[in-house]
């Protein structure tokens, strides 16, 4: 019980906190809750689809199916978190106005909202997968009863959506007026963190095999086994000894999700 | 000026003739480790057998992991930069190196109480 309790609370986490953040930074936004939320059943649906046939996709490209898979995921979220960065700009102003006066929405076009969803859909559907696969595995062979396990699977779901809940308020909160700009600054980490793992999948599948030496290693300062450590690599992707590949790939894109919106019309 | 219709099959065998190619350089490209020396790890109740792998630096390595169990496990390492599902009864082939001399921790994150281990290089 208290095993399934960890590990679906270390998964969701990932999934809540991240969209915790994106709840605040489109805060004011009219409709998006239905964009976010559709994200999250397709992501769901799309998880359990997946892990049904898991065997299968997981044996294509020569065994590194699973790399490829996650690669082009995290990229697609990577991309979408960059447009959304993009077209949200020109609604600066409105939606620092409308923290004054909660009452008014902010009507944005379909189209961009369902960016939204494919971020979300992208987060889900990845960390869904491995809770799906888990959790399968443990309810097929495990000893204990099924009451047990649904209270610790619930217990752990729980309490990660209570803090990605706390996360969206308390970026609200402590933002101030200031909310747009913070937000989009931790989008683009978040974005930047993504892509430096696909630069890993990539890698790891072979298509990349340069630039994989260690540049620095900073266990001594933050380990990345250690609670603050995972935070930030959940935030911002913090790792202990980055590679080049790593680096660049973070650079760019963490440039890219801060230039880019300057270039779109207000 | 109008396309006309051997112009448009041009435009479609050139955009096939491409997209072949670039999987072809895509298999290519997975086919780089081709001569690396592969060491064995089973999953047995949990645990990585070996849990200690000597390998040398500087050389291509592959790690071929065996799922004994009729459990999912995730093999994953912060130092090595992989995480990959093994599936139960099923076996992963993990890619690695050239790798500098030191000791690299990974784990089973489905199971990390008993699903520990390292790879030791020099």
């Amino acid at each position: 019980m208290f095993k399934l309790f960890v590990i679906i609370f270390r998964e969701i986490l990932e999934i809540s906190a991240l969209l915790g953040i994106i709840t605040a930074a489109t805060e004011g936004i009219a409709g998006r809750a239905k964009y976010i939320w559709s994200g999250v059943i397709i992501g769901a649906k799309g998880a359990i689809a997946v892990a049904l046939i898991s065997r299968y996709i997981f044996g294509l490209y020569g065994g590194y199916g699973q790399e490829i898979m996650n690669a082009a995921v995290l990229l697609i979220a990577v991309s979408m978190i960059i447009w959304t960065l993009m077209w949200m700009r020109p609604y600066t102003q409105k939606l620092t106005a409308r923290i004054k006066d909660c009452t008014r929405q902010v009507k944005v076009k379909a189209l961009p909202l369902t960016s939204l969803t494919i971020i979300t859909a992208s987060l889900v559907f990845r960390e869904g997968l491995e809770v799906a696969l888990f959790s399968y595995g443990i309810a097929t062979t495990t000893t204990e009863s099924l009451s047990r396990l649904l209270i610790g699977a619930l217990g752990g779901f729980s309490l990660a959506s209570v803090i990605g809940f706390l996360i969206y308020k308390g970026a609200i909160k402590l933002s101030g007026r200031h909310l747009f700009q913070v937000t989009s600054i931790m989008l683009a980490l978040v974005a930047a963190g993504m892509a430096a793992e696909a630069a890993n999948f990539l890698a790891a599948s072979g298509l990349i095999s340069s630039y994989q030496q260690p540049l620095w290693d900073s266990s001594w300062l933050i380990s990345q086994n250690s609670a603050i450590g995972e935070i930030l690599h959940v935030l911002m992707g913090y790792v202990e000894s980055p590679n080049a590949l790593e680096l660049f790939f973070y650079v760019t894109t963490l440039a890219l999700a801060i230039i880019l919106p300057r270039f779109v019309k207000c | 000026m109008p396309i006309s219709k051997n112009s448009v099959k041009n435009l479609d065998i050139m955009l096939l003739h491409r997209i072949l190619s670039l999987i072809c350089i895509l298999c290519a490209a997975l086919y780089v480790h081709a001569g690396a020396k592969r060491y064995i790890i089973e999953i047995k109740d949990h645990k990585f057998i070996p849990h200690i792998v000597t390998v040398p630096a500087g050389e291509l390595i592959e790690l071929e992991i065996k799922n004994m169990d009729s459990t999912v496990e995730e093999f994953e390492s912060h130092t090595l930069k992989r995480e990959k599902i093994v599936p139960s009864r099923g076996s992963i082939i993990v890619k690695l190196g050239p790798l500098k001399p030191g000791v690299y921790d990974f784990f089973g994150e489905f199971h990390m109480e008993t699903a520990q281990g390292q790879l030791i290089v020099r």
